[in-house]
């Protein structure tokens, strides 16, 4: 009944804004089309600005705007960051199809400039707890080993944090690596690490831009509870061929991209891989030859505009990281995405795109030969429907609606021997699972300050069979199993997710924002290591789990300085999460069929402030972050159900990035960072037991590691510029932990090797000083 | 397996890391009683140790706990221990028989603690043979190993698994008469999950070092319960195995005591098989895998 009445007003509420959308007689008539830049990719997040009515849009995802205002002659502004400011004149009394080519403002005319434009999109857009990062900038962050990485560029902004040193896994505002939803293009991507975690699988060189949203998730997106990560790959240049690469110490890149059809189509080629292994090579030793460590990546997209009112796109990301031990041992992991768009304009306000999308991530580690070994597999796959809608039928309300469905498949592991021997085989109950969603959402003006943006998601979670489910008693001790057969659905959960957002702008300068959103989880990682692994094992919501859920609530003050030169921004959250997990004491997470009586089950919250100072323009550009926070959970059957703090919990979080540009050619960057050591258990007391001191723990998470903190460096040589010189390249040293401080990334305890009777802590760093070199090219 | 995964995970981890001494302060915590011994099929006095906690820090030999009063039952009869050195404790002569439950009671400064484990049976040992690893495959590898005293020998296991699942083992190597693994870390253990049933044919189940043809070779196969085996696992866990962040939160092995003490109480059976190691054609040369 309940769930009824609430889809009744769902669909009532739906209906009152389209009416009240519609309901003016004067005429009117749109303006849309696409912004793009000189390459002919499409930007996102544009402003469209008619000065006259002082009334404006942004280009979507997909670089298109449309905005319908009365007959009459309009001032447009279309600008972008990092772009000069394109003013039209246009006198409206048709539709009118306006596509827009932004170029970019090299800097030292930026400097003259005085830039009346609407730079403060951060101050008067409803949203909030979200930051945006190009590419370019990333580019800038001096980075370990020179490899460019866009997930540890993320963990520099308030409110995210590194799960452990060098890994890429983020915590957002308190919640665990698994609750953030990483999209690229679209697809989920369920492990974006590569070797353990020191590199992510993102290839800059293949990104156009990426958004994270530490609260606030647009309706649109739903499935983790903390965060989106939506990472947009480049369409690749309309106009003509170019390659950009790099030869670093660790690996080279070489991405291609061109028009297939000149304006309307582009191909975008892009491959990495570490070369580290090929040194090994050079060993006379062939046993040492035939070990192997390695990853490697392909990004792949292209695009073709069929018509003005269609384009089809296609990207697809394939990254395999290999490790063998000559012939005895193998292990590869890696993502595979594959995303099919196409974009669909049904009137000059209604854009529309479908995608399909197709995702897995799989391992597989043998040992021996085909004749006695050992073979353990793993993968989960998703293949993802999504209808995605956006109608602007006025200046005052922007509409997105649209639909979801994804059918997983969860292979969570099995381990069997090879060969003719025993036939000795441990699985672990494979399943399947629907997830469903509808949404709704309007980004309304009220007046000229206020702005509210609401939306609903109705989510839906079915798990199908064939599976076999384990029950449990309440001691978690399995009882017995249901067999359930194909395609039978034995278990459905629904939820509405209701997500509001509002902007109060209190001068161009300065505004006050707010938001609530509530978000559910139905997938759920098994680990209980806070550092990335790639034996990562993905269960659905089922009888035995319950989904995840958030409520968050956030306030914040954004402020402008000096010409929107300088961004400030605080904001402070409250995080509720239900059904959080954990697991039992000596919990065994892989190759354990009845896994899910290893889950233990309570509740977490978390809080923070954060604050952010940032300059994206001049010469001179950078942020200063600094996150006060905590995080607790209180689950029954873990410290003796007392609430302990989360093993994301740092207090205190601060990061300094800066980059300066020198003349024309020289530029240089520096990062800081510092965090309270993360929350840990030591022991307090020993026994004796065979010979060894077994070692009595604390309370959970009752001590801390030594803080953290880190210098990186880096300087950037760019080659000459010369007119009609097709090759640029630039030299770039980065110096990784530049005073070589000694970060704890474990603490160990254990006996003394020469008298067994000492026990001794032992401090095990795994990154000091770090220089290495990259050279970048592109023509 | 897990084991293949602990090497994958140290090679990558610590390819590059250091480690270096750290000085830390840690709180006290309360002395809790700990509790160990254990009684099995072989005729003999067999004993039970008490002694208490320390704090982590504190380097001395634990403190034993005396004049302390301690019972086993069998379900039937009750073998009280007397008390033999400080906080050593010792049965009569008897033996264990399988089957039976066996219950620990002990009253130590006025609390009162118990445990129960059940014995189980062992299944006989066949025979043993020595097996041998081909280094000169990888010479690295025995660089990598030189605390390896050469020669090293594996001895292989041939003995049939009953046919009920849930059954657990622990092997313990005697050199000439002396225990080898006479460490926690240096036991050999198992449970029957992919052996059920099945002949255990050379399977490789300890190791001797610094070996010399004509030695006395004893292998010992204990069959232990399974809280004993995850008790096992979860001590190991705890120290020689634990790899930080990477594995979960460290908690205290639960034992089988009551009222909060640490240790365990096992019942075993034993089974032993003593060869002489023969001259080196005779060794198996064991596959790489």
């Amino acid at each position: 009944m309940y769930k009824n009445s609430s889809m009744k007003r769902f669909l009532i509420i739906a209906l009152l804004v389209i009416i009240s959308a519609s309901s003016f007689s004067q005429k009117k008539y749109t303006i849309s089309g696409f912004v793009k830049d000189a390459a002919g990719e499409e930007l996102i997040g544009a402003t469209i600005y008619i000065k006259n009515l002082e009334a404006g849009t942004v280009t979507n995802v997909y670089g298109f705007y449309s905005i319908t205002v009365n007959e009459g002659n309009y001032d447009v502004d279309y600008s972008y960051m990092g772009c000069t400011t394109l003013s039209e004149k246009i006198s409206l009394n048709k539709n009118q199809n306006i596509n827009i080519t932004l170029f970019e403002t090299s800097k030292t005319i930026e400097e003259v400039v005085i830039t009346a434009e609407r730079k403060n999109e951060n101050v008067v857009k409803t949203e909030m707890s979200t930051i945006k990062l190009q590419a370019k900038d990333i580019k800038r962050i001096p980075a370990l080993f020179g490899e460019v990485d866009v997930i540890k560029a993320i963990q520099l902004l308030p409110g995210v944090q590194a799960t452990g040193e060098g890994f890429s896994g983020f915590n957002v505002r308190g919640g665990s690596p698994d609750q953030n939803l990483i999209l690229f293009d679209e697809a989920t991507v369920y492990n974006a690490s590569h070797l353990m975690g020191f590199f992510s699988v993102f290839n800059n060189d293949a990104i156009k831009d990426l958004k994270l949203y530490k609260g606030d998730i647009p309706a649109e997106y739903g499935g983790r509870l903390s965060s989106l990560l939506d990472i947009r790959m480049k369409e690749g240049n309309q106009k003509e061929w170019h390659a950009t690469g790099g030869l670093g110490l660790i690996s080279s890149r070489l991405t291609i991209e061109g028009p297939i059809v000149k304006d309307k189509g582009s191909v975008l080629i892009a491959g990495r891989r570490t070369y580290a292994d090929l040194f090994l090579l050079l060993s006379s030793d062939d046993a040492v030859k035939s070990n192997q460590l390695y990853f490697y990546d392909l990004n792949l997209k292209t695009n073709y505009k069929i018509s003005d009112k269609d384009r089809i796109y296609v990207s697809g990301y394939f990254g395999r990281d290999v490790l063998k031990f000559g012939d005895m041992f193998g292990f590869d992991w890696g993502n595979y995405t594959l995303t099919a768009r196409w974009n669909h304009l049904f009137s000059e306000k209604l854009f529309s795109n479908f995608s399909f999308i197709y995702s897995k991530y799989d391992y597989i580690m043998e040992s021996g030969s085909n004749d006695i070994g050992f073979k353990w597999t793993s993968n989960l796959e998703d293949f993802k429907f999504k209808a995605d809608f956006n109608y602007y039928p006025n200046p005052s309300n922007t509409i997105k609606f649209g639909l979801e469905a994804i059918h997983h498949h969860f292979n969570p592991g099995y381990a069997h021997s090879t060969g003719d021997s025993i036939d000795n085989s441990l699985r672990m109950p494979e399943s399947s699972a629907l997830e469903y969603a509808v949404y709704l959402s309007n980004e309304h003006k009220l007046t000229k300050k206020l702005t509210v943006n609401y939306g609903l998601r109705v989510s839906v979670f079915q798990n199908m069979g064939e599976s076999t489910v384990y029950n449990f008693d309440d001691s978690y001790q399995k009882i017995d199993s249901t067999i359930y057969d194909q395609w039978d659905i034995f278990n459905t959960f629904s939820g509405l997710e209701p997500r509001i957002s509002l902007n109060y702008t209190l001068n161009q300068r300065s505004s006050i924002k707010a938001s609530y959103s509530r978000t559910k989880q139905y997938v759920h990682l098994a680990s209980n290591s806070t550092a990335g692994s790639p034996l990562d094992v993905w269960l659905p919501s089922s009888p035995n789990i319950e989904p995840q859920l958030a409520n968050q609530a956030a306030i914040g003050y954004f402020r402008n300085f000096l010409n929107d030169y300088y961004e400030t921004s605080v904001e402070v959250y409250y995080k509720d999460m239900d059904n959080q997990i954990d697991f039992r004491d000596h919990a065994s997470l892989l190759l354990n069929p009845e896994l899910e009586g290893e889950f233990r089950v309570g509740d977490a919250w978390s809080y923070g402030a954060e604050f952010l100072i940032r300059k994206q323009q001049g010469k001179f550009t950078g942020w200063i972050s600094y996150t006060l926070s905590k995080a607790e959970r209180k689950i029954p059957e873990i410290n003796s159900g007392m609430v302990y703090s989360s093993s994301y919990d740092r207090p205190h979080n601060l990061a300094i990035v800066g980059s300066l540009d020198l003349g024309k050619r020289w530029n240089i960057a520096a990062t800081w960072v510092y965090s309270t050591g993360s929350p840990v258990t030591f022991p307090t007391g020993r026994y004796e037991q065979g010979n060894m001191i077994i070692p009595i723990y604390s309370d959970r998470n009752s001590y801390r590691m030594p803080d953290y903190h880190r210098m990186d460096l880096s300087i950037t040589l760019k080659g000459k510029e010369k007119p009609n010189k097709r090759l640029n390249s630039e030299l770039n040293i980065s110096v990784y932990n530049v005073y070589n401080r000694h970060n704890a990334w474990m603490i160990y305890f254990g006996q003394d090797e020469v008298d067994p009777t000492i026990t001794t802590a032992e401090k095990v760093y795994v990154f000091p000083i770090i220089p290495s070199i990259t050279w970048n090219f592109n023509f | 397996m897990k084991k293949i995964i602990y090497i994958t995970f140290i090679l990558l981890i610590f390819i590059s890391a250091c480690t270096e001494d750290f000085d830390v302060e840690l709180e006290s915590t309360y002395i809790r009683l700990v509790i160990q011994g254990s009684i099995s099929d072989v005729r003999t006095a067999h004993q039970i140790s008490l002694t208490k906690s320390a704090d982590y820090f504190s380097n001395t030999p634990a403190p034993t706990v005396t004049g302390a009063t301690v019972s086993i039952n069998d379900g039937e009869n009750t073998f009280n221990l007397t008390e033999i050195s400080d906080g050593l404790y010792e049965t009569d002569t008897m033996a264990g028989e399988v089957g039976k439950t066996y219950t620990l009671s002990i009253n130590s400064e006025g609390e009162t603690y118990s445990a129960s484990s059940k014995l189980n049976f062992c299944a006989p040992i066949d025979s043993i043979n020595f097996g041998f690893y081909d280094y000169s495959y990888n010479e690295e590898e025995i660089e990598d190993s030189a605390d390896i005293k050469e020669p090293y020998l594996y001895v292989l296991l041939n003995a049939m698994e009953p046919e009920t699942p849930g059954d657990y083992y622990l092997w313990n190597v005697y050199k000439n008469g002396v225990l080898e693994s006479d460490t926690l870390h240096e036991l050999n253990f198992s449970d029957d999950y992919f052996i059920n049933g099945f002949y255990m044919y050379d399977v490789t189940v300890q190791y001797v070092e610094e070996v010399s043809v004509g030695d006395t070779i004893t292998l010992e196969m204990q069959s232990v319960n399974e809280e004993y085996y995850n008790y096992i696992i979860q001590l190991l866990s705890e120290t020689v195995w634990n790899m930080g962040p990477l594995d979960g939160p460290p908690a205290n092995p639960v034992g089988n005591i009551s009222n909060g003490a640490m240790g365990f109480f096992l019942a075993y059976s034993v089974v032993q098989f003593t060869d002489i190691v023969p001259e080196e054609d005779e060794w198996i040369e064991l596959e790489w895998y």
